[in-house]
């Protein structure tokens, strides 16, 4: 691709080691899916696979523990040496995997019999939301980590832009379009024929906010100022016009491991029209939707008949099962084979026998100190943007972009906040260690560009005098100011980091309330930027490790606006997202990046909390092994890779 | 001088006895009976303990420990050995190293203080409502009966969560809310009670001598219901408690730190398994309030509810 990308390194592609693409003998090592090699290949991120391997090392060793420690003769179980997840340990790290592999891990307690019927499988899921078949009406994106719908990219240990549904593309030099090509023999469901590119082009369009203004499709935002309307050249070409190119068009954007769009039949759609789509998903994955109750179960069937692969497994029943003990009562007693856990829980299955595994994915959570709306203008429409009464409360950490000295106030308020999260003993204590300590949302120290000068120290005592400075003394009471702290009710982690959040400024005299409501509840006021509440969350990107030199922060932007956004839009941010998403040198956009670290380091607009991993545990005694993808969003994918025990 | 076919019989030293332990036995039982003595003792001791929170708590019930998190109370000291850097907690922390001790005494002062004010908004509101629905009766009686009626249907966790999300969680949203469920059973009540007595001599001698409405209702309607009053405001207290924890267990109460009992419930039902008593505690404490509370409601009813000492 000239003039797009500077070459990193001379030569050809020498080899594979260690989850990590090596050009021509230099390693190198850039913990992202950005760098990039002639030919187009990207470098897998092998830390996000380290930090699992840890939580793997961890959970057998606590295994082995438990079983040495007990009274009782040991039961014999399947060994965890010969599961096979994705994130095996086994390729991580050569001791961990001795570790893994060396004695088989008895379980104190006999694993129950499933009670699934053999050939099928039960899912504990936490929620089951509304599962629409039409993009614009919210088609929910984890229809593409349950095998039902498909699309262009996916990742695999060698390539992080496998072709998946597409088979080749090209950007044009000028970055004006991209042209993709589909592969052909690709049925959808219910017989509704086989995939062109006009259902590609109809899928995006009606996804995508600039060409569907009502979309409430949760990428409708990110592909607005992205994206204009697709077009279908013939049967199997597709061309994407681009308001601006991103760098991760490929490997975020419309991969598997990243958000996605579902891509569904527009023969379909013109038949039956949009009420019965909103009922019906037709797609192209291993998995069809038989059923979709909202809050009640998925019934999924597999396919007869894929081109790709069709799936051992019959029929995979996901069942809603909002409560985590239910889900581990579940589990314990053999009603359901595999759920999304606690990391306490995982923990605790793990010494009973049970495997943990998952897409590496993590929580990084962090605190966006919502209510900094600093853009006057729409970065899309340039449209001048109503921010009428959202400073009127005159909030401590909310920074008011007409007044300086009420500036620099509030950065001064943030940053005594950032200093007294004791993110280190959080992480010990709270999560067995598995969780590692983050002190930024969105850059992460496990980035080899990471600079330990980004690090907030645990300062108690110099984030109090900050808020003296700041002219926020301790009253009689000893209290400073008053907060309030959102922490959703409908997902534990959050739940209780912000409870341990709250704790951790009260020391210092902010008097926190914190908030418990469903997320549901709480989502519109992000999308309408209304929200000024500081929210304990995994705020979009940050639920991977994003590479350094991707352009980044684009939900904290009026980019995003009409779709979901992390409560503040700085200009700054703004600004150098536009840049680095124009810069062709990847070296560039790491130094750009690193300014942009400097600035959210210095304007503490989101501290970080910890990183936790995101898995799922699931019964040898039902699944023997499942092969997963790497992923960013979902803990889960390619249910077709499952291989029964029974 | 026996009387002949009658005998006498003597009872045995030991017969005796024991029929004047089972005397005391029964007379002790009767007592109990006759006195809410046990659920008086129970309510007493958690009033007192709410008053004495602020002194007597061994920690605040709002400071964090993580060194502490979970950790079990007096029936696990083998875990205090095992963690020696971990302070003492008779009943244990939650999840985030808050004594659970604390928050129970300190969540008793929410409980009662929350229910207490309720009660009296609602009871105020209901009675005058009910004492003008029964004495005018006619329209203004037909509008406050199916306003009742209309009141009484509407699905009231629903109306609360969606009240605490549009002006946010707080004590004195919980007070509306819960001053709003008090009030509609002190009307149908004081209302059926005021049917009977406005027909009363008393009350007509009252209109004929050219008092006015007011005036009967104050002077002589209001005392004659007040027995009606307190059996229902005690008989309500303690639904009004479990509405309380109700909405906090379901996000819709008072926010966190404040340890409202229904709030330190749901805090520590994730850790069932693991940690029984961050739920175990709070949850024996409602149990124990609304059933000291039901029991002197209905102790209650039956000394001063009129219409059980007429049937007596």
């Amino acid at each position: 691709m000239p003039g797009l990308y500077r070459q990193l390194a001379t030569g050809p592609l020498t080899e594979v080691r260690d989850r990590r693409v090596i050009c021509s003998g230099a390693d190198l090592s850039v913990p992202d899916y950005g760098a990039v090699c002639p030919g187009g290949v990207y470098v897998r991120n092998s830390k996000n696979v380290f930090k699992l391997g840890l939580l793997a090392a961890a959970l057998t060793a606590m295994g082995v523990a438990a079983a040495c420690g007990g009274d009782e003769a040991p039961a014999t179980t399947a060994p965890v040496a010969t599961q096979t997840p994705v994130i095996v340990v086994v390729t991580a790290t050569p001791t961990v995997a001795a570790a893994a592999t060396a004695t088989p891990v008895p379980a104190k307690v006999e694993l129950p019999a499933p009670k699934t019927p053999a050939g099928n499988l039960t899912w504990a899921w936490g929620n089951i939301g509304p599962g629409p078949g039409l993009n614009s009406a919210q088609s929910p994106e984890i229809t593409l980590a349950w095998g039902v719908t498909e699309l262009f990219f996916r990742q695999s240990a060698a390539n992080p832009v496998e072709p998946w549904l597409v088979t080749d593309w090209t950007l044009a030099p000028d970055l004006s379009k991209v042209t993709l090509k589909f592969r052909n023999g690709v049925q959808f469901h219910k017989g509704y024929g086989e995939l062109t590119a006009a259902d590609v082009a109809w899928s995006l369009n009606d996804t995508n906010a600039a060409v569907t203004p009502t979309s409430i499709h949760g990428q409708a935002g990110d592909y607005a100022p992205l994206f204009k309307a697709a077009v279908a050249i013939d049967k199997n070409t597709m061309d994407i016009p681009l308001t601006a190119y991103d760098v991760r068009f490929a490997s975020y954007f419309m991969n598997q491991a990243g958000d996605g769009f579902g891509i569904f039949s527009k023969r379909a759609f013109d038949e039956k029209g949009a009420e019965w789509m909103k009922a019906n998903i037709v797609a192209t994955g291993p998995f069809e939707v038989t059923q979709w109750t909202q809050q009640d179960r998925v019934i999924l069937k597999a396919q007869t008949a894929h081109w790709d692969k069709v799936a051992q497994t019959k029929e995979i029943r996901v069942l809603h099962v909002p409560e985590a003990q239910a889900r581990v009562a579940m589990m314990l007693t053999g009603e359901a084979d595999l759920a999304p856990l606690a990391t306490k829980d995982l923990l605790d299955l793990a010494t009973k026998g049970y495997i943990v595994s998952g897409t590496g994915r993590s929580y990084h959570m962090a605190v966006p100190m919502a209510g900094n709306y600093w853009e006057t203008t729409h970065a899309v429409t340039g449209e001048k943007l109503d921010l009428a009464g959202l400073f009127n409360n005159n909030l401590p950490w909310q920074g008011n972009p007409t007044d300086q000295k009420d500036m620099d106030q509030a950065k001064l308020v943030r940053q005594a906040l950032a200093r007294a999260i004791d993110r280190e003993t959080i992480a010990k204590q709270s999560y067995a260690n598995v969780a590692k300590p983050l002190y930024m949302g969105s850059f992460f120290p496990s980035d080899s560009n990471w600079n330990d000068k980004w690090k907030y120290p645990y300062d108690p005592a110099a984030a109090e005098k900050m808020l003296d400075d700041a002219g926020f003394k301790k009253a009689a009471n000893g209290i400073r100011f008053s907060m309030p702290l959102f922490g959703q009710s409908d997902n534990q982690l959050f739940f209780e980091a912000s409870e341990i959040v709250a704790g951790e400024w009260r020391k210092i005299g902010v008097d926190v309330q914190v908030l418990h409501y469903a997320y549901a509840v709480f989502r519109p006021t992000a999308v309408r930027r209304s929200n000024t509440t500081p929210v304990v969350q995994t705020c979009r990107q940050n639920n991977g490790g994003a590479p350094w030199d991707w352009p980044r922060l684009e939900e904290y932007t009026s980019l995003t606006r009409g779709g979901f956004g992390c409560h503040m839009e700085v200009p700054y941010v703004l600004d150098t997202y536009r840049k680095v998403s124009k810069e062709p040198d990847p070296k560039k956009r790491i130094e750009m990046n690193n300014a942009l670290a400097d600035f959210w380091f210095d304007q503490a607009l989101e501290p970080g909390i910890v990183s936790v991993p995101d898995a799922i545990a699931f019964n040898p005694k039902a699944i023997k092994s499942w092969e997963m993808r790497p992923g960013i969003f979902f803990n889960v994918n390619s249910p077709e890779n499952i291989v029964l025990a029974r | 001088m026996a009387v002949s076919g009658a005998t006498t019989r003597r009872a045995s030293p030991d017969l005796a006895g024991q029929s004047s332990r089972f005397a005391a036995v029964l007379a002790v039982w009767d007592f109990f009976r006759r006195w809410p003595l046990i659920p008086a003792f129970i309510l007493v001791g958690i009033i007192v303990m709410a008053i004495i929170a602020p002194w007597a708590a061994p920690y605040d019930y709002a400071e964090t420990d993580l060194l502490s998190r979970n950790a079990p109370g007096f029936w696990d000291s083998q875990w205090y050995k095992d963690h020696p850097e971990a302070k003492f907690h008779i009943l244990g922390t939650d999840p985030f190293g808050r004594d659970i001790l604390s928050r129970v005494m300190h969540g008793a002062r929410v409980s009662l203080l929350i229910s207490t004010i309720a009660i009296a908004i609602g009871m105020t509101v209901g009675t005058a409502l009910g004492l003008a629905a029964g004495f005018y009766g006619r329209i203004v009686d037909e509008i406050i009966s199916r306003f009742v009626d209309i009141w009484l249907s509407l699905p009231f966790i629903l109306i609360a969560m969606i009240a605490t999300i549009v002006f946010e969680p707080g004590m004195r949203i919980l007070l509306i809310l819960l001053s709003l469920l008090a009030w509609s059973v002190f009307v149908r009540n004081i209302r059926a009670e005021v049917l009977s007595l406005r027909e009363r001599d008393y009350v007509n001698q009252a209109r004929v001598a050219g008092a006015s409405g007011r005036w009967i209702i104050w002077k002589h309607l209001l005392p004659g219901v007040v027995n009606t009053i307190i059996v229902i405001a005690t008989l309500r207290v303690g639904q009004l408690i479990l509405a309380e924890a109700t909405l906090s267990y379901l996000g819709a109460g008072l926010p966190s730190p404040t340890p409202a009992w229904g709030l330190m419930v749901a805090e520590g039902r994730e850790y069932l398994r693991l940690a029984w008593w961050s739920t175990f505690f709070p949850g024996f404490s409602i149990v124990l309030l609304v059933m000291a509370l039901n029991f002197l409601g209905d102790w209650s009813r039956d000394r001063f509810d009129p219409r059980l000492r007429q049937l007596s």
